[in-house]
Order: structure tokens, then sequence, then C-alpha cells
């Protein structure tokens, strides 16, 4: 990689750490509840191995569960395409589900379906389903102009319209959605992993907490960090490439 | 090949809860078989109306419009209509050739790649299957508009002002390059435009317009033989027809 | 207008569809204790006592959440003016805001509780995802004017400030008032996350609480609060947003 384009993209994020390890340095808090980033990367380059199978679990369910959002987003979507009365039928469950704070149901999800792996992926799903849902929506009435009038003079069924048209047409608004998606996904996995104890990066920053392995916690949370952030990029990048071709 | 008849058809839109506005007045209308028609008039007229209900996009407040007979949707439905709009209307994402392909997905018949390939040179659009809408000229993508409209062999051909957004020498040239077309087609075709060269240039018959209320102004068979050539267009002929329609379209007031 | 009054007509149809169901998988015992009927939660509320300390949680919550989206905006739109006036510091800001909205709340909450404070935690916590959505919103809100106007100002040879003052940010307000209506929600969520780790009161201390006593109608009614304020919240700013699209139109 190139230094200079490091440093122009990353620069900022340098000066956070670098402010972090003076804070901590200048600062006589207890190495118990401060860190500093130097310490905690030792840790995550000394002991890698046990990051790796929580690190991993938790980009499965994350990426899971994004999955299971767009896809039922996207359903839904296509269901309110076909029926203004469906539209209108669902339109106050989309916007409860929006305005709902998910990450404060997790308890009560936990309580309905379990203390399980499978209410982390129903969280996620939740959380993913909703940008999915909108930005579908919009997508798959934002055609290119008068090609509605040019499908209704070759007489095209609902079917031919929704699979040559309307589908490719949602198709840049979805990746938007992915984007919007990917900036929760692995945040909210974390924190249901961490309520609910079932496993992966919040399940083992929850253990370490308690045995006052702050380095390892803080090692854990990094990792998430640093996953969120690569989807989120990677999320951006395709978005733009998408763009590109489909506009 | 298709005819025309529209009796006695008249269009009004709602735009609010009480204010309605007559886009067209008791038109009455027959275009024969093979003939190109040129709707002239300003912007406002009520001339794409008639298209549109030609078209079947729309239905006459009152009256009939019949092709070849039967209303408009059977032609639909058996998807004997091409149309090409201002706004060329081609799926971005889809490359040249498969914007062709679209009209026979639609129809739910195999793509005719011998014959796509046929229409791709007729609208010289040759070396250029693979690009994308985005790639193309203004031009170019008018020329794959109508080449798509002319995919399943329509008995009608509808233009909306397909050359509205081009510049002046393009338009002309793309003019030259429609009647090169629509002489090895000879469909019925309906233009729609408001320059008055372009009319007079492409078409059979002039009907020029006049606004709110769109009525039929005045109707004017174009003299001149095809095929029409450059050297058509710098006749004294065709200027005075030119300046005379061009008067006609002048507000009256 | 009928059109509009019809799709209303269905969109009440559909809460109306929402609670009924609701009720009738509550009376049913479909989700066991957890789930109990909607006219159970609801008479949570016509306990003097108990409303009082729902009263009272969502003063804290929404005092909470109303400050962390008013620092995390305001952080959002400076980081976003300046990378705006300084272009060569955007792509570095960027991948802050990126990586500042990655921070996982369950690593920083403990941290900012020793650190902040136990009253300011949840004010911070709301303000990060804010900062990040109104970051976003704002950058490609100042980027939305219409390229010819932009070209206009230079022509004319107006300078970057009065570019940023006259065309650009009046150009960014639709785009900031979608992200404030977004904003709401994940402040609401910060906010009681953040009271998860020891806040004094809160609608999210009534979550856990209630969640740990087994008290499981006084935490639906708490949840119902919750999406009662980000609703409200979202269709207020909802309202502002069609009002100046309309000014604008």
């Amino acid at each position: 990689m190139n230094p200079l384009r490091f440093l122009k993209k990353s620069w900022a994020v340098l000066l956070l750490l670098i402010l972090w390890q003076t804070w901590v340095m200048t600062t006589n808090y207890n190495s118990i509840v401060v860190v500093s980033p130097i310490s905690v990367a030792k840790d995550l380059i000394l002991h890698a191995p046990v990051y790796l199978v929580p690190a991993l679990w938790t980009l499965g369910f994350a990426l899971g569960g994004l999955a299971l959002g767009m896809l039922t987003g996207l359903a839904l979507a296509i269901i309110c395409w076909t029926s203004s009365i469906l539209s209108g039928l669902l339109q106050p469950f989309a916007l409860i589900l929006t305005a709902t704070p998910i990450v404060c149901l997790i308890p009560l999800l936990a309580r309905l379906f379990g203390y399980q792996s499978r209410t982390e992926l129903l969280t996620v799903s939740i959380m993913t389903f909703f940008p999915s849902f909108v930005y579908a929506a919009v997508g798959l009435r934002r055609l290119p102009r008068r090609s509605a009038e040019f499908f209704a003079t070759l007489h095209a069924g609902r079917f031919k319209r929704l699979t040559l048209l309307a589908l490719p047409a949602a198709i840049p608004e979805l990746a938007v959605a992915l984007r919007v998606g990917t900036a929760y996904s692995i945040l909210v996995t974390v924190v249901a992993e961490f309520l609910m104890q079932t496993g992966g990066l919040g399940n083992m920053f929850a253990v370490t907490m308690q045995e006052f392995n702050l380095h390892r916690a803080l090692g854990a949370s990094l990792i998430a960090m640093l996953l969120s952030t690569a989807l989120y990029e990677a999320a951006t990048a395709l978005e733009k490439h998408v763009r590109l071709r489909f506009t | 090949m298709a005819t025309i008849q529209l009796t006695n058809v008249s269009k009004e839109f709602r735009l609010a809860r009480d204010k309605r506005v007559l886009a067209l007045s008791a038109m009455d209308l027959t275009i024969a078989e093979g003939e190109f028609i040129a709707l002239l008039g300003p912007s406002g007229c009520g001339k794409s109306t008639i298209l549109h209900l030609v078209a079947g996009l729309d239905e006459p407040s009152t009256g009939t419009v019949l092709v070849d007979g039967l209303p408009p949707k059977d032609l639909q439905a058996k998807q004997q209509l091409g149309i090409a709009f201002q706004e060329h209307a081609l799926l971005p994402w889809r490359t040249v050739e498969a914007n062709l392909e679209l009209p026979f997905q639609i129809a739910g018949r195999t793509p005719d790649r011998a014959h796509i390939a046929g229409l791709i040179e007729l609208v010289g659009l040759k070396g250029f299957e693979t690009a994308r809408p985005s790639q193309l000229s203004g031009g170019m993508r008018q020329r794959a508009s109508i080449a798509r409209a002319l995919c399943l062999d329509p008995k009608l051909l509808l233009l909306d002002e397909p050359f509205g957004a081009l510049d002046a020498v393009t338009r002309r040239f793309m003019n030259l390059e429609l009647q090169r077309i629509w002489q090895q087609k000879r469909i019925t075709t309906i233009l729609v435009t408001h320059t008055v060269e372009e009319a007079i240039f492409l078409a059979d018959r002039v009907l020029v317009m006049s606004g709110r209320p769109g009525r039929i102004l005045r109707e004017v068979t174009v003299p001149f033989p095809r095929p029409r050539t450059v050297e058509t267009m710098r006749l004294e002929a065709f200027h005075h027809l030119v300046d005379n329609l061009t008067l006609s379209l002048e507000p009256s007031d | 207008m009928t059109n509009r009054l019809q799709q209303l007509a269905y969109r009440l149809l559909g809460l109306l569809l929402l609670l009924a169901l609701w009720q009738l998988a509550g009376k049913r015992h479909l989700g066991g204790k957890t789930l109990p009927a909607f006219t159970d939660v609801a008479s949570v509320f016509t306990v003097n006592f108990r409303r009082a300390l729902l009263l009272r949680s969502a003063i804290a919550t929404s005092t909470s959440a109303g400050l962390g989206l008013l620092l995390g905006a305001t952080l959002g739109c400076l980081t976003a003016l300046t990378a705006q006036l300084l272009p060569a510091l955007s792509p570095g800001l960027n991948r802050l805001a990126v990586v500042v909205n990655a921070l996982p709340s369950i690593a920083l909450g403990p941290v900012l509780i020793i650190t902040a404070g136990r009253q300011a935690t949840p004010i911070l916590l709301a303000a990060i995802p804010v900062f990040f959505l109104l970051y976003v919103a704002a950058t490609s809100g100042l980027h939305s004017a219409d390229s010819r106007l932009t070209q206009l100002f230079t022509a004319t040879g107006a300078t970057r400030f009065q570019r940023l003052r006259y065309l650009d940010t009046p150009s960014a307000i639709p785009a900031l008032l979608s992200g404030l209506k977004l904003g709401v929600t994940t402040a609401m969520i910060g906010a009681v996350v953040g009271e998860w780790f020891g806040a004094p009161t809160g609608l999210g201390i009534v979550i856990l609480n209630t969640m740990q006593n087994f008290q499981i109608p006084l935490m639906w009614a708490a949840v119902l609060v919750v999406a009662t304020i980000s609703l409200t919240a979202y269709g207020l700013i909802g309202v502002l947003e069609r009002s100046v699209e309309r000014r604008r139109a």
C-alpha cells in the first residue's frame, strides 16, 4: 500500500490513537480501568489465535443477519409494490419498527426467543430489515424516465415489469441499504452477544471484563471495530461500483 | 400496417379538486395505412396527448380511438406497437444489444439475434452493440431507441419528439437517417414535433395544432417526392412551406 | 385527494391490525409470559406510582437523547464543514467518522462511566452514532447543489466561504433533516444503552430492572414509551422536512 495514501486516509484515526496513548500516559488511572492502545495491540499480536474464533463467529452472525434482513426488507417492498392496500397496511408496522430502538428490545427478544444464537440472528436482521425495506421501496419506483410507458405499450404484465424493470432499477438503492445495514450489523451483533452471552466478540468482551482482563476486552472491541470499518468501506466501494454500472 | 380512426375525441385532465383542463376537444382524424403523419404544434397543445391515446396509455374522455377497427389496448396485447420518446427510455443497466432484446423478453419470445443485428446495422450502431446508454451520445441513444421500437415489427410506429433534445446539426442528420429507416419499413407512423422543418421533411401529411383546447388548425399534404434529400431542404418551395406553417403556429393575438 | 385519504385509512387499519394481533397473541399466550396482551401493558399506565416512574424515567432518557442529538449533530455538521472547506482533510475525516461509529458501545460504556461519569455516559453514547449520521448527511448534502450553480458561483468569483454560505449550506438542509430524522432513533438507542452501564435513572434502567425482576408488563410499557418518544420526534422532524420541501418545490 502507498504510505502517503494511507496517511491521507488515516491521519485522523492515527491522531485519535496518539491522543488516547498520551491521555493514558499523563493521567494516573489504574491500569485495570484504563489501558493504552499499545498494550492492547501487544495482546492482539501475542495472542492472535484467541481472537480468531470469536471474530469469525461475530462476522458470520452479522453477515447472516444482514442477508436475512436485506432479503426480508426486499421481499416486503416487493409485496408493497404490487398492492397499494398491502402497502398501506404494512406502513405502520414498518414505521414502528424504525422508530423502535431495536437494541433496547434485545432483552425482550431474548426472553421471547431464548438466550440463543437464533435471537442474535433475529436482532441483526430486524435492525437491517428496515433500511432495506425503505430503500428498496424507493428504488422499485425510481424507474428510468418514460420506461414505465414503454413497458405499457408492450402490454408488459406485472411480473415482467418487476423482473425486467423495477428490480434492476432498485439495485443502486439496495446498495445504499446494504451500506447503511453494514454500519449497524457488527455493532448490533456485538451488543446482542454481550447481553445474551451466546459467543463471539461480544461474549468474549463480557467474559474478559468479568476477569478484569481489560487488554483482551478492548482487543475484542478493537477487532469488532476493524470488522465493522472494513465491512462499511467494502459496502461503500460496492455502492460506487453499482452506481456507475446501473445509471 | 395499420389504419387509425379518431372520432369526436376529447380529453380532459383533472388538475385539482375542481380545476380541469381540456387538452383535446372534438378531434376527428383518419390516418391511412403506411402513412407518415406529423403532429406539429407548440408545447402543451395536446399533440402528445393524441399519441398517448393512440398508444393506449390513456383513455379518451369522450369519443373513440380505433386502430384497425380495434381499441389500442388490443394492439398493445399483440405487441404491434413501437414507440420512441424524447427521453430515450433505454434501460441504463443494459447494453444496446440487451436493450433491443427487451421487447422480445416482455413479449415472452426468444430474441431473434439476426433480426436485432440487422436493426443495429440499419440504425447505424454497428460496433456499439455492447455499449451501455451512458457511453453513447444523444443521437446514438435515439438511434438505439428507434431500433428498439422496430424490434417486434410493429404495425404502428409512434415517435414522441424523438430528436427534441438534440442539437440542430445532429437533428437534421437524424431526420435523414429516420427517413432512410422508414423507407425500408413503410410503417404507419405518427411523429410529434415542434420543429417545422422536421415535420415537413419527414411526413406525408402535417397537422398543425393549436393549444388549449387542442384542435387541428391546418392540414397540409407535403408535395415533395421521396426520397427527400438535403437538396429538398434547400428548395424554394420547401422554405416557403416552412415559413407558411411557422406563421400559422404563431399566436394570433 | 381521495387517494391520500384512502392511504391514510389503510394505515389506520394497519395500526389497528397490529394492535389486534398483539392483543390476540397476548391473550392466547403465544409468547409465554413474556408477551402480555396490549390491554395488560396499557393498564400499567393507570397505576399512579408506575406512571410517575415512567414519566420521570422518560424525562431523564429523552433529556440525555436530546442533548446527545444536539451534541452529535453539532459535531457532525462542524466536521462536515471542515471537510468541505479543506478538501485535503476529507478522506481522513471520512475514515474517522466510520471508525468512531464503529466503536462498540459495550466497550465504550464502562470506560465512559469511569472517565466521564454516570450522567454523561448516555449523552455521549447517544451523540456518537448521531455524529456519524449527520456527518454523512451533511457531506452529501453540501455536495448536492446543482453543479451548474456551483460553476456560476465560481465563475462570478465567489470565495469558498461565500459559496458555502449562500449555496452549499442552504442546499444541504433537506439532507440534514433526513439525517436528523434517522438520528432520533439512534440517539434513543444510545441513551438507553448508556443507561444500562449504571445511570441513576432512565428508561434503560427501568427496562433492565424489570427484566431482572420479571415485571414483564412494566418492561413492555417502558419499551412502548421509548418507541412513542422516538416516533413522535421522528414524526415532528418529518413534518418539518415536508414543509421545507414544499417551500423549495
